[in-house]
């Protein structure tokens, strides 16, 4: 498997809306979107509320058309059929047919998928065993709660062993357990080689089990990377010590702003390494145990507010 | 599409419809008919409730709601039709489509509602084959229901009544088919409008104005031939009077027609009518063409019918078989029948009207040959031929209404005393003649005028001057009418109507962002 092998191309893109009296409101949803996602990678689509992350999602999808640019799924134009068999999606607030019992969903959507009756039947108990469905799988969809149904949801969008798995919200109304579940399942997903497109909210998931991250705001890329490059060191560093001296202020004397977080923790700005290293052989000449070291970097939460905020500044 | 996807397709179809609160309900009502068949048996003389538990004679049951006595033959047929009738075309073809359109309505809706068009539509499945997959499940929907109904109903009759008419069967067809038109444009509303409440409403206008359309050209084309057959028939009585007055009719007849063509705004709410008639599916058509193929089946209805001369005959002569196959054209040689031990023989045939010499000499000009000149003339021709102690006899009668002139005579022929009978008469631009040979030993002279009387009696010229619009209309309606009165092109052109519909959705759906 080639890794550096291209699954999802964007060039270019662009996507306007038009609305009100005579469709004369417009409104550019995407503009001018570059993107490049390689195979195997879980890569997170960030941004506020409108900022196009569906709508880029959907035209990948077909589900949004007449869009400037290009846009190739494996290769294929955004959309065709062939690109979709190949596709697994959990929309946001997604509903599945309350007519349907879990069993029936997975069996519908993998029908329509292309994947043969058998195929189906031989997946579908596992992924429903995965998500914690199986036992509520005879059960109406109408009778599921939120969360269960967005575990049907994640189950029926891999029912078909997708290739490439858009994700918008997948915890969304998931409990913490169930949340662990869909994490792990992602990482799971990318062991198998499978490329997962995610769209959350929630930063720390994104931040957890991302490789790559791209941050957007009406409808452009603000910033995209890595998640290290995208979480920069503050030049500061955080010790954990079992006790706090009361002369700590002395002891590190000449180091620059110091600040006491709580009761067992300090936090120093360091210019360099070679200043910790100095910070750490005055501390245990004094005779402090070092629990931790930790460099401090910016959460991905605040280097995302802070890239919005200063785009819209 | 491949077979999987197809099955995926129809197994969802399947369960939409069987989830349906509104299907389940319709499923129990469907009960009540059903079980009316199976309990209440209507045998030759009289009804029978709950296998024999209770029974009433028809005679009884009508008196006691001051109906008329009816011939004991028919009374149980003629039940069991009217509540097939009741059913189906009332309870199916009004009340059950009305229901039926609203519980599916919003099948697309619910479709193209966010999160749901979301999952589906991402899946390799084109639009429009997820569009017609919901067209086929609403028509699942009403096929489950319209099968169970007319096949509950025709073995419940069976079983009850020893009746068992094949030709009731096509009425599940036809339900479908009427739905069928009507869903096409509740789809594509909703692939317009994503609206459920709209779709609903819209259909229901739609399958309210089509009938009120259609009935109301039909009236229209039934009060136009109104007038014609009354001229016809004005020609016929008049055909004895003094010809002279012909003229003056006739300029009278212009400067009505030209009043009557000046109306102009009568003339835009006649085209407007015309033009809504031909672009609306012709949904009240489906009565009438289940009816036809009703009758088709059962082979019930007159021995002979022809539209285009406006004849219909109901019976044979009493013992006598038709021998000419055609049940409505006079064609070639005309109707024959003959007698069924031998012996007599019956022809009834048509030809265009020819135009004779006649009138004063003065005025002396080419007419319409009139059957008394026709029967006179052949009176004539017998001279010889005839019975000198019975000569033959000119008799003026009426059939159907229409001034006739009989000549009756006796002969020998093949060595048998036989007695013959030739009738004329004159219907419009149609000259008709009935041949009636009948050996003189077979019957009494009163049998025979009985036998004569039974048969014209059966015969009816311009009938449609006596019918209400619609039955004048299932009189017109046919596989070979005109095309205004042709089932195919009413098939067809509503059939059409429901294609356009469909192809308005698929432009629709094939370009909206989800």
């Amino acid at each position: 498997m080639n890794t550096n092998e291209s699954v999802l191309r964007i060039h270019d893109l662009s996507k306007e809306f038009r609305g009100g009296a005579f469709w004369r409101r417009r409104f550019r949803a995407i503009d001018k979107v570059d993107l490049e996602v390689c195979r195997g990678s879980v890569f997170g689509l960030l941004g506020p509320n409108g900022a196009g992350k569906t709508t880029l999602i959907k035209i990948l999808l077909g589900l949004v058309r007449g869009h400037g640019g290009t846009a190739e799924v494996f290769g294929l134009p955004a959309g065709s059929s062939e690109s979709r068999r190949r596709v697994g999606y959990l929309p946001e607030a997604h509903r599945l047919p309350n007519y349907l019992t879990g069993w029936q969903v997975m069996m519908l959507f993998g029908m329509l998928a292309g994947r043969d009756r058998k195929d189906v039947e031989r997946r579908a108990p596992a992924l429903l065993e995965r998500v914690g469905m199986l036992k509520d799988s005879q059960r109406k969809v109408k009778e599921y709660s939120k969360g269960m149904q967005q575990r049907l949801g994640l189950a029926q969008a891999l029912v078909h062993e997708p290739e490439l798995v858009f994700l918008d919200e997948p915890t969304d109304g998931v409990d913490p357990v169930g949340r662990m579940t869909i994490r792990e399942m992602v990482q799971d997903l990318k062991d198998a080689g499978v490329t997962v497109f995610l769209n959350s909210h929630l930063l720390m998931e994104v931040e957890m089990i991302c490789d790559r991250v791209v941050i957007m705001d009406h409808g452009r890329i603000l910033r995209e990377g890595t998640v290290e490059e995208l979480t920069p060191k503050t030049g500061s560093v955080r010790f954990e010590l079992r006790s706090v001296p009361d002369d700590i202020e002395s002891v590190l004397e000449g180091f620059g702003e110091l600040r006491r977080p709580d009761a067992r923790s300090l936090e120093l700005d360091t210019t360099s390494d070679e200043q910790v290293d100095s910070a750490i052989d005055r501390l245990r000449a004094r005779g402090v145990s070092i629990t931790a070291i930790t460099p401090r970097k910016l959460s991905l939460e605040q280097s995302f507010i802070d890239l919005v905020k200063g785009e819209r500044a | 599409m491949n077979f999987t996807i197809l099955r995926a397709l129809l197994e969802d179809a399947r369960q939409q419809v069987l989830d349906n609160m509104i299907f389940r309900l319709m499923v129990i009502l469907l009960i009540v008919p059903i079980s009316f068949s199976f309990l209440i048996g209507f045998g030759e003389e009289r009804i029978t409730v709950l296998f024999g538990m209770w029974e009433v004679d028809y005679q009884t049951l009508l008196s006691s709601f001051g109906g008329p006595p009816m011939e004991l033959s028919e009374i149980g047929p003629f039940f069991i039709q009217s509540v097939q009738e009741l059913f189906i075309t009332f309870f199916g073809g009004t009340v059950g489509i009305i229901f039926c359109i609203a519980a599916t309505a919003f099948f697309v809706p619910r479709m193209m509602e966010k999160g749901s068009a979301d999952t589906l539509f991402s899946k390799p499945v084109s639009r429009p084959t997820l569009l017609l997959a919901r067209y086929f499940t609403g028509i699942l929907f009403v096929a489950i229901l319209a099968a169970a109904l007319v096949l509950g109903m025709f073995l419940g009759f069976w079983v009850s009544s020893d009746y068992h008419d094949p030709g009731f069967l096509w009425g599940a067809l036809t339900l479908v088919y009427l739905y069928s038109l009507v869903h096409a444009f509740s789809i594509m509303v909703a692939t317009w409008t994503r609206s459920s409440v709209a779709a609903i409403l819209l259909s229901l206008m739609l399958f309210v104005i089509s009938g009120g359309v259609h009935r109301t050209w039909v009236g229209m084309q039934w009060a136009q031939n109104q007038e014609v057959l009354k001229s016809l028939r004005g020609a016929s009585f008049a055909e004895d009077d003094d010809e002279e007055d012909d003229d003056e009719e006739a300029d009278d007849a212009e400067a009505r027609a030209e009043e009557n063509t000046a109306d102009r705004i009568v003339g835009v709410l006649m085209t407007t009518l015309e033009v809504l008639h031909y672009s609306l599916p012709k949904t009240t058509d489906a009565d009438v063409i289940t009816g036809m193929l009703r009758r088709s089946l059962s082979g019930s209805g007159p021995v002979f019918e022809d539209a285009d001369h406006d004849v219909v005959v109901a019976d044979d002569p009493e013992g006598f078989d038709l021998v000419r196959a055609s049940r409505d054209d006079f064609a070639g040689e005309g109707l024959c029948w003959q007698a069924n031990g031998g012996g007599g023989r019956v022809a009834f045939s048509v030809r265009e009207r020819p135009l004779v010499e006649s009138g004063p000499s003065i005025r002396r000009r080419m007419r319409p040959l009139q059957a008394r000149a026709a029967a006179e003339e052949f009176l004539d021709s017998l001279a010889g031929r005839t019975d000198e102690g019975l000569p033959a006899q000119r008799e003026p009668m009426r059939i159907s209404g229409v001034q006739a002139h009989a000549v009756a005579w006796q002969e020998e022929v093949d060595g048998v005393w036989t007695g013959r009978e030739s009738v004329f008469l004159t219907f419009g631009e149609s000259f008709f003649r009935l041949e009636v040979d009948l050996p003189a030993a077979s019957m009494s002279s009163e049998e025979r005028d009985e036998w004569r009387l039974a048969f014209l009696e059966g015969i009816t010229l311009g009938s449609e001057q006596f019918m209400d619009p619609m039955s004048w209309y299932q009189r017109q309606f046919d596989w070979d009418s005109p095309i205004e009165f042709n089932a195919l092109f009413s098939i067809a052109s509503s059939l059409a109507f429901a294609v356009l519909m469909l192809a308005f959705a698929w432009l629709r759906i094939r370009t909206i962002d989800f």
